[in-house]
């Protein structure tokens, strides 16, 4: 049985496999450290832990709001609050941020804001990067404050502490693991986002290898460079990546007797529904009706491009998806079942890996050798297993507690009762598996069908897909052209979107 | 010809020895049970048997075949877990099924039958969720004889019930595997269980097997103090035999045993108020199950020993039964 480790094992080897060779890549190019240029390193770190810290600030106070008003109380249409609330998480930031640049024109009320000052661009990608994401915050604070025991604040309350001093003093310690999670992984996002801090035009690492790989025609020259800016970004992001794990880990003050919730009195009320408003109007409220708004303007030429640019899409990012979710239950299976607890974290490298990252680690792998320069470069596989790295945590996480939910008691009964280890996994572990495999397959689908770096670098030539799409028109301007892929990527994500909505309704 | 055996078995956990050379048989149709406090290494003697858990070293004989290297699914072994680990996404029926070999002509039959015996009727097509407590252990009782193994492995099979039903599908179990002709391996840390149902008791206690042996001769015959106190709840107090004869406080008894210091093994059934004895004082009353017993400090030894009846103040406590002596 040491032949699953061994699989499970490669597997995790290969997801680590474009860290590494970027890492290498890096440790050997002695002339790209000496041309450092110090002033534009400090100058990225700068602007890009600002933008993290501002849209993890921005995330946690609109999140942590929401999780405290709609998990301690009750009122009419709590649950359409919650789904608002998580709604931004169907639309990718750069769509977002893209809409900004739309709705304000070249003429428009946003304009000077947008096109001008530093400060005002790092202020904008900090609210839709901080807005978009404050869905992860608002789920990690809600299942904390879930499992939080009310006891500790009713103890507190019957030592005549009010509700201030009970959140300053009780919950707030007790939920600090949590805060910091959330804080964490909104900022992760910031690091590694690349879309929108683009359409807004913020100079974030991610994005500067994103160009310089683009646009840099001597390749190994581009290798090198973006090698060296990708170790310090890593080195910037393993902090945030290692505190949400910490956080998650440590939030647990489980137990306790369910109380019911409170009514919220109607100036609360009116808090929720402001916040809901402040949270959804300028992201998903702004690009849904956006793209309805400019749908009448659709042409006949543009709805065939976004249709076949659909077409490629879903192909690769179902595959993608496939890949990842097969990958993740072979490495989670045998983290459990082996005791490799490591290969779970192992192979959620991915978080920390922005897409132009994973992009250029892919590049390096592939033209290492004259085989795969030959068979794999420029080919849609490139891209897909750029994906499947990218989005793995996600598949990994969902079929982990899927897999923690099934006791391996049950496949040993199986093994006692005449099946082999193969079988037991298939007739016993795999059919309870099915929900969470679904999950996993549809969060990573949806990853792979937004993303847009690791698409724009690895793409085969002449194939589009729809975040391509996307983002080729707003660079020319034509937003109003925008609208029909912008429909059908939304469309394409909405199973996903429809399944966090149904989790957190079964939850509240 | 013994249908299992096990030889010099030793399994360690995480660098500790949790089974050290523990070594038994168990005939066709016996039924052995190991009982033991949790952590004693019962269980994980069980799941060596089953294959779930790898020796270190000994070996398991089934059938006179050794075991070692054969996987789990073919060793030919029923067991049944503590919490029945019942498949929730198969009905009854197919949870009966799951061991059968495929193909078999008769499995509709075999499993009615099933049904019948272990009183699911018309629970069939039920899911493991719409069942009680109770249902879903026979149910994995059922699963485990379905294949008709020739040895039942049970782990602590109904330490999740309540007292009634615990007591109830007990009695029915092991008539069943009686009529069945089924040997089992019960492990239990519960002695009246032991006590009730098994041919032979195997009394473990850190990795080591004490004493194996009928239960009368385990309740009358302790091998060793742990033995005594742990089936049986008894008390040991120290004597002295000499020419076969021992002084019980102001009065004297003859004892089969040779010379020297001992134990006297006494339990609540064996001692009553005397007027002649080991005086001691009453320090406490208590009821177990219709009972009421007193504890009495006996002065002489300060060991506490448990007399029945409702008594006060100081008494004169002697044996009732013949003494019982451990040997050291």
């Amino acid at each position: 049985m040491s032949s699953a480790r061994v699989i499970a094992g490669g597997a995790v080897a290969l997801v680590l496999a474009p860290a590494l060779a970027v890492v290498g890549r890096a440790a050997t190019a002695t002339q790209a450290w000496s041309q450092l240029d110090l002033d534009r390193i400090f100058n990225l770190l700068g602007t890009t832990l600002l933008l993290a810290g501002l849209a993890g600030a921005i995330a946690l106070v609109v999140g942590g709001m929401g999780a405290w008003l709609l998990t301690r109380h009750h009122f009419p249409g709590r649950s359409l609050a919650v789904a608002l609330l998580l709604s931004p998480l169907g639309v990718p930031p750069y769509l977002v941020a893209q809409y900004w640049m739309e709705v304000s024109g070249p003429t428009g009320p946003l304009q000077p804001w947008l096109g001008g000052a530093f400060f005002g661009r790092i202020g904008a990608a900090a609210l839709v990067i901080g807005l978009c994401t404050s869905p992860l915050c608002f789920g990690i604070l809600r299942a904390a404050l879930f499992r939080l025991d009310r006891a500790y604040e009713e103890a507190a309350a019957a030592l005549g502490a009010g509700p201030w001093r009970r959140l300053r003093t009780v919950v707030t310690p007790l939920l600090w693991p949590a805060l910091a999670a959330g804080f964490s992984l909104v900022a992760l996002y910031a690091c590694s986002d690349f879309g929108a801090v683009s359409a807004l035009g913020v100079p974030t690492f991610t994005r500067e290898i994103f160009f310089e790989l683009e646009l840099n025609f001597d390749r190994d020259k581009a290798t090198a460079a973006t090698s060296v800016l990708s170790c310090v970004l890593l080195l910037v992001a393993a902090p945030f990546f290692l505190i949400d794990r910490w956080g998650r880990g440590a939030a647990r003050f489980g137990g306790g007797e369910p109380r019911p919730a409170a009514p919220l009195s109607v100036a609360g009320q009116l808090c929720v529904w402001t916040l809901v408003a402040v949270v959804v109007a300028p992201t998903s409220g702004l690009v849904l009706i956006r793209t309805l708004m400019l749908m009448e303007a659709g042409r006949a030429r543009l709805w065939s491009k976004a249709f076949d640019a659909l077409g490629t899409t879903l192909l690769w990012a179902a595959t993608a998806a496939t890949v990842a979710v097969v990958m993740a239950t072979l490495i989670a299976w045998v983290a459990r079942r082996k005791r490799v607890p490591a290969l779970v974290p192992l192979g959620s490298i991915g978080f920390v890996l922005p897409g132009p990252v994973v992009a250029l680690g892919a590049l390096l792998l592939v033209t290492a050798a004259a085989w795969s320069r030959a068979h794999l470069y420029g080919t849609a596989a490139v891209l897909i297993g750029a994906w499947v790295v990218r989005s793995l945590p996600e598949a990994l996480q969902a079929v982990d507690a899927g897999l923690e939910q099934v006791p391996e008691r049950l496949e040993e009964a199986a093994r006692t009762l005449g099946r082999g280890p193969t079988g037991a996994v298939r007739l016993v572990t795999l059919p309870l598996l099915r929900r969470s495999l679904a999950v996993g397959w549809v969060f990573v689908f949806a990853a792979a069908m937004r993303e847009l770096p690791a698409a724009m670098l690895l793409k085969p030539l002449g194939a589009r897909t729809l975040s391509h799409e996307l983002w080729a028109y707003a660079q020319d301007s034509h937003y109003a052209d925008m609208a029909p892929s912008a429909l059908l990527l939304l469309l394409a994500t909405a199973p996903a979107t429809t399944l966090i909505l149904l989790r957190a309704g079964r939850d509240s | 010809m013994s249908l299992l055996s096990v030889e010099n078995l030793r399994v360690v956990l995480g660098g500790r020895a949790v089974v050290q050379d523990v070594s038994f048989s168990i005939a066709p149709r016996e039924v052995l049970a190991l009982l033991g406090p949790s952590g004693c290494g019962k269980t994980t003697t069980l799941r060596a048997i089953a294959g779930l858990q790898a020796a270190d070293r000994g070996g398991i004989m089934l059938d006179g075949r050794s075991l070692r290297g054969v996987p789990t699914e073919r060793r030919g072994v029923g067991l049944v877990f503590q919490d029945g680990a019942v498949f929730p996404h198969l009905s009854v029926r197919r949870n009966l099924a799951f061991g059968l070999p495929r193909g078999i002509s008769d499995a509709g039959a075999r499993i009615d039958e099933l049904l019948r015996l272990l009183g699911l009727l018309g629970l069939a097509d039920r899911m493991p969720h719409q069942l009680s407590g109770g249902q879903r252990q026979r149910v994995a009782l059922g699963r485990a004889l379905a294949p008709q193994p020739r040895l039942l492995l049970l782990d602590e099979p109904f330490a999740s019930l309540d007292a009634a039903l615990k007591v109830g599908l007990r009695a029915e179990l092991f008539a069943l595997l009686r009529e069945l002709g089924i040997a089992a391996l019960l492990v239990t840390h519960d002695q009246d269980e032991a006590l009730e149902v098994a041919d032979r008791i195997g009394v473990m206690r850190e990795g080591s097997l004490e004493q194996l042996a009928p239960p009368t001769q385990i309740l009358n015959n302790p091998a060793t103090p742990f033995v005594a106190r742990f089936v049986g709840g008894a008390a040991l107090v120290p004597i002295e035999i000499r020419d076969g004869r021992v002084q019980v406080g102001t009065a004297e008894r003859s004892v089969a045993a040779d010379d020297g210091q001992a134990f006297a093994v006494i339990r609540p059934d064996d001692v009553g108020l005397a007027d002649r004895g080991w005086s001691g004082t009453v320090v406490g009353r208590r009821v177990r199950g219709a009972r009421r017993l007193s504890r009495v400090r006996l002065q002489e030894s300060g060991i506490e020993v448990d007399v029945p009846g409702d008594h006060d103040g100081e008494v004169i406590v002697a044996p009732v039964t013949e003494l019982r002596v451990l040997r050291l």
